[in-house]
């Protein structure tokens, strides 16, 4: 495998913007100067005409000599560049002559000017790069043939490339080969024998992860990489997002799967199946197994970035734990039986034909999972609408992101977040609210870091004190640590400052937005109840810092709201993205770059699921149901009559079985009992249906109350698209053949046929272009157009044929901006005496939701257990103490967790992880859920917190 | 939502009165009173529009904030 450790200087990769700001960054417009946005036609880089070996190049001013060589097909030798980095100039292996110059600079450091005259090879250069070669190979390993990157490491490739002969020092000198190796992070080894000391692991972390773990001991020939502060990997403030090894040119830093197999030999390119970033990686296998994913450099939403989830947790695709065949049983209390793929599509079949025969068409439905491919959600949703006859389809992304969806297209238009990732650059102000991005959205938050670090000011309102608001050179210029709960009474209260002080865009408003709404919207937030001064006692902020946040959001350039489920996971979940909305309008901060309402999407194809029509009251493209034209399409192409009215959301499906009216369900994906609020309900409603499918890759908690289980594919085992956080479609590789036998969206179809519907698909791809035909704005999409594109986002159409990055540029997707009234309304969910304390939740970077996949890997080396964080005060006060077992009480349940003496949150307030089926327990599934899509309120429930009894203490640890 | 097994309304009665005070605070009730039914219109199935018109034809609905009361009388008239 040549290609992807070797630097291709040759190819300029990444996309444009991403170019224009590491060429920003080089020129020295970074480090507190603050890039501004400007139009792709305006740049006008001018370009610098040399010769180099003889021959004329040109090439845009600042390009380092290297790259400019690179570019016209003349290598350099150099070992401590490499194109994602920064120059360092350390090596000085890459030396060239330059006529009327002294010296032999260095040309990765060194910048083209008009009429140079580069020399890159002559005698005195050869004899230069030998002696350095010469120096490193005097203390590095000689055992090239048995080394796990033999054929692929740039220092024996630069020995030959420099024609090293022989070592004039002998190995007897002092050297570093008998260091030992630092095995302790479970994905990967460092190997100091074998370090030749260039920095790139060091500046990888720095510059494309910005977690500033590495640095270098010593001094001169004693200089050994470690990690701080504890000098070994796993306890060190390493994130494993693996960057380092990808930057390091030999095996000093070296995936262990390719220790103990060797160099992958063929490689395809996937989307991680993890979190809603959606990182291209490269899979690279030999035959059918995968030895490594590594981040792709040219993926649109990572630029060669990973976290350790994508990089590394892929490994519970092949858990022994994997059911591969179907499972029957005609009660739950019966044992499981394995039986053929005919029988169990037969079954469920004409099981759920009876139960529609018996009860009424209204009778079933199915949810899909935004864990899921889009072709796979859209095929769910036509089997629900064109074979059951109904509308009872929904998606778990009702659990997570469904206020977003009702929120923004109810103000712009589009159910969809407005700007991509790379907008970051152009950002002068982030305000990141309900988010953790650096855990929850590990690439991103290194995106966004690095703009920080590059002055972008920031305002963080969490009701914790998460990474971003203080970590390597980077403070939040104000952290709102707001109540949980209170969102809408902040924003309101920025929006109120806003106005009151004249910071609106009022020719933004005038030209872009719907007047009446406007003016309706003034009203209202005028009233004194919206004052920051008003508001203080709501949210626990004092006005004065409201204040500010909101001068800084309304004057400071370019603003960026960046949120996530602490803002959805709420009782008022769709007013806060409203509210949200409201004041990015009126700050004039939609419809460019560096600005926008970013919605984080916590799983993978959060996005893509919503679009594709899961929801029971909408087609794809966010089309009601009760839409004539829209409807006429669909009947015609589906050749069936279809049902005008929303159908049964989850919640309701649920209630209407424990009625004794719903009878019969197809879960796709997904776990009802643990993704969905108060599992005794869930249970109930499960238990008196009919036919329960559970169409999974794991044996979840569900499936204890399911009669046919239908084994999964995991994404490496299927073909299809996912959409991520920024509406970027890409596609999903089949890697390995299905264990299985048959890719999900077979699966579906078949169920379709085996009920009488004639479903002929005979690839994902025909599935999209019926996609593309029956949505407008996935018109232009095709599977040809995506590997050509490499990802799109949506819209893609007849305007926009190559996608469309930032939205609702020239005028908002719905015509005018729509501004909404956003009254605060306390979520009934209050602290009490018994529950004196208000809990809410969060992820950890090494886990992903109920830890289903994560669990069946190594992050549990990390993350063994869910923690409670409580604040020293409540702590002491409740005789509890750090590190021991804790019991969390609410009005639903209880559940035990490890917990954490912490100010991180504030007093009143305790914080926990739930990744793990043990601790959860009932504690946050109260019935509260927001007022407009039943987004059940995680966010909020009131607790109390007691150490656990001594007992029940003894009984955990046993088991 | 097992409160929903007490009484075959009070999920729904619950989500009705969330929704109205979402749409409590437009300027005027008839703009309240059709944004709630509107609403339930476009988001409720069928099923659960014909439960909460019939526990305020059982019951005059009482649990329900006068607007949504409104809303939901406004409801059965188009219906
Ligand atoms: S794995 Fe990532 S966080 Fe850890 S040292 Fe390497 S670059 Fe830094
Ligand atoms: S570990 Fe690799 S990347 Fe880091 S200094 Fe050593 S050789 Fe260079
Ligand atoms: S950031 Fe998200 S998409 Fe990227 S590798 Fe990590 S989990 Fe996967
Ligand atoms: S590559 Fe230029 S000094 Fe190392």
């Amino acid at each position: 495998m040549l290609t992807d450790r070797r630097i291709d200087l040759g190819t300029p990769g990444s996309p444009i913007e991403w170019i224009k700001y590491r060429n920003g960054h080089k020129n020295g417009a970074t480090q507190n100067k603050m890039a501004r946005f400007v139009p792709e036609s305006e740049i006008q880089p001018k370009i610098v005409t040399l010769t180099i070996d003889g021959i004329e190049v040109s090439v845009p001013e600042g390009t380092s000599l290297l790259r400019a060589a690179a570019l016209h097909g003349i290598m350099i030798p150099k070992l401590c560049a490499t194109e994602s980095l920064e120059p360092f100039g350390s090596c000085r292996l890459c030396l060239v002559e330059i006529e009327g110059k002294r010296g032999y600079p260095a040309s990765c450091t060194t910048q083209v000017e008009q009429g140079m005259k580069v020399k890159t090879f002559s005698e005195k250069l050869a004899k230069l790069r030998r002696n350095v070669m010469e120096l490193y190979i005097s203390d590095h390993p000689l055992d090239c043939l048995m080394c796990p990157v033999d054929g692929d490491c740039e220092l024996q490739d630069m020995a030959g490339a420099v024609g090293l002969r022989d070592v004039r020092y002998g190995f007897s000198g002092k050297n570093h080969l008998t260091s030992p190796k630092d095995k302790t992070n479970p994905y990967f080894t460092f190997d100091p024998s074998k370090c030749i000391v260039c920095f790139r692991c060091v500046r990888a972390c720095d510059e494309i992860q910005g977690t500033l773990a590495l640095t270098a001991r010593h001094r001169g020939f004693d200089s050994v990489i470690t990690p701080g502060p504890t000098h070994e990997f796993l306890s060190s403030e390493c994130v494993s997002c693996g960057a380092c090894v990808m930057a390091c040119p030999t095996a000093a830093l070296i995936e262990d799967t390719v220790i103990e197999k060797g160099l992958p030999l063929k490689s395809t390119i996937t989307t991680c199946a993890y979190c809603g970033v959606g990182c291209s990686f490269e899979a690279q296998t030999q035959g059918y197994e995968v030895i490594r994913m590594v981040p792709y450099k040219n993926g649109h939403a990572n630029h060669g970035h990973s976290c350790v989830k994508g990089r590394f947790a892929w490994t519970y695709a092949l858990s022994p734990e994997r059911p591969l065949k179907p499972l029957l049983r005609k009660k739950i209390e019966d044992p499981w039986k394995e039986v053929s793929w005919e029988e169990a599509i037969a079954y469920v079949a004409s099981e759920f034909k009876r139960i529609a025969d018996k009860y009424g068409r209204n009778s079933i439905g199915a949810v899909s999972s935004s864990r899921c491919t889009n072709e796979e959600d859209f095929l769910v949703q036509k089997l629900v609408r064109a074979v059951f006859h109904n509308n009872n389809i929904d998606t778990c992304a009702r659990v997570c992101h469904s206020p977003t969806g009702y929120g923004l297209k109810a103000a712009f238009g589009t159910s969809a977040g407005t700007n991509p990732f790379d907008s970051i650059q152009f950002s002068d102000v982030i305000f990141v609210i309900g988010a953790n991005p650096t855990d929850g959205h590990p690439v991103f938050g290194s995106q966004m870091k690095r703009r920080l670090r590059q002055g972008a000011r920031l305002i963080v309102a969490d009701p914790r004190k998460i990474d971003l608001v203080k970590t390597p050179h980077i403070r939040a210029d104000y952290h709102l640590q707001l109540k949980p709960g209170t969102n809408v009474a902040l924003l309101n209260a920025i929006a109120y400052t806003i106005l009151e002080e004249g910071l609106e865009d009022r020719k933004f408003i005038e030209e872009k937005c719907d007047k009446v709404s406007f003016e309706k919207w003034m009203q209202f937030i005028r009233k004194p109840e919206n004052a920051p001064e008003a508001v203080q006692e709501i949210t626990g902020v004092p006005a004065e810092t409201i204040r500010a946040a909101a001068r800084l959001y309304a004057t400071g350039g370019n603003a960026a709201i960046y949120y996530g489920l602490g803002v959805t996971e709420h009782s008022q979940g769709t007013t806060a993205v409203l509210a949200i909305a409201n004041l990015a309008m009126l700050t004039g901060n939609v419809g460019k770059e560096g600005a926008g309402v970013n919605p984080l999407r916590g799983q993978n194809n959060v996005q893509g699921s919503c679009d594709m029509g899961s929801f029971p009251h909408e087609f794809s493209g966010y089309r009601h149901v009760s839409d004539f034209e829209t409807r006429m399409l669909f009947e015609q192409a589906w050749n069936v009559p279809l049902d005008p009215e929303p159908g049964l959301r989850i919640t309701n499906m649920l209630t209407e079985a424990v009625y004794g009216n719903f009878k019969g369900i197809y879960v796709h994906g997904e776990d009802l009992t643990q993704s969905d609020p108060d599992s005794n309900h869930v249970i109930q409603a499960l238990k008196s249906m009919e036919l329960v499918v559970l169409h999974d890759i794991f044996l979840n908690e569900m499936s204890k109350y399911c009669h046919v289980f239908l084994p999964g594919c995991s994404f490496l085992e299927k073909d299809g698209t996912f959409t991520n956080a920024e509406r970027r479609i890409q596609r999903v590789r089949k890697v390995m053949p299905p264990l299985c036998g048959k890719q999900e969206w077979e699966v579906i179809q078949e169920i379709a046929q085996a009920m009488g519907y004639p479903m002929h698909y005979n690839h994902p791809s025909e599935i999209m272009d019926e996609i593309a035909r029956l949505t407008p704005t996935f018109r232009g999409v095709s599977y040809e157009k995506l590997d050509k594109l490499g990802s799109i986002q949506w819209p893609c159409n007849e305007q926009a044929t190559e996608g469309t990055p930032v939205m609702h540029k020239e005028k908002f997707f719905r015509g005018l901006g729509q501004f909404h009234i956003t009254g605060y309304v306390p979520t009934p969910e209050k602290p009490s005496r018994r529950f004196p304390l208000i809990l809410t939740t969060g992820r950890i970077l090494h886990h992903y939701n109920v830890g289903t996949q994560t669990r069946r890997t190594q992050n549990v080396i990390w993350f063994k257990e869910d923690i409670l964080e409580i604040h020293p005060s409540d702590a002491e006060e409740r005789g509890i103490k750090d590190g021991e077992l804790v019991e969390v009480t609410s009005r639903k349940g209880s559940g035990t967790f490890r917990c954490k003496i912490t100010e991180r949150v504030q007093p009143g307030t305790v914080y926990a992880t739930f990744h793990f089926p043990e601790s959860r327990a009932n504690i946050v599934t109260t019935e509260i859920s927001d007022w407009a899509t039943n987004c059940p309120e995680y966010k909020v429930t009131a607790v109390q917190v007691s150490p656990l009894a001594k007992e029940a203490k003894e009984k955990t640890v046993a088991c | 939502m097992n409160i929903v097994m007490k009484e075959g309304y009070e999920d729904l009665i619950f989500m009705a009165n969330q929704i109205g005070d979402f749409f409590k605070n437009y300027p005027t009730t008839e703009e309240a009173v059709e944004g709630i039914a509107n609403h339930l219109r476009k988001f409720w199935s069928p099923s659960m529009r014909q439960r909460i018109i019939s526990y305020v034809e059982k019951t005059e609905g009482g649990e329900l904030a006068p607007l949504v009361r409104l809303a939901v009388e406004k409801l059965k008239s188009s219906s």
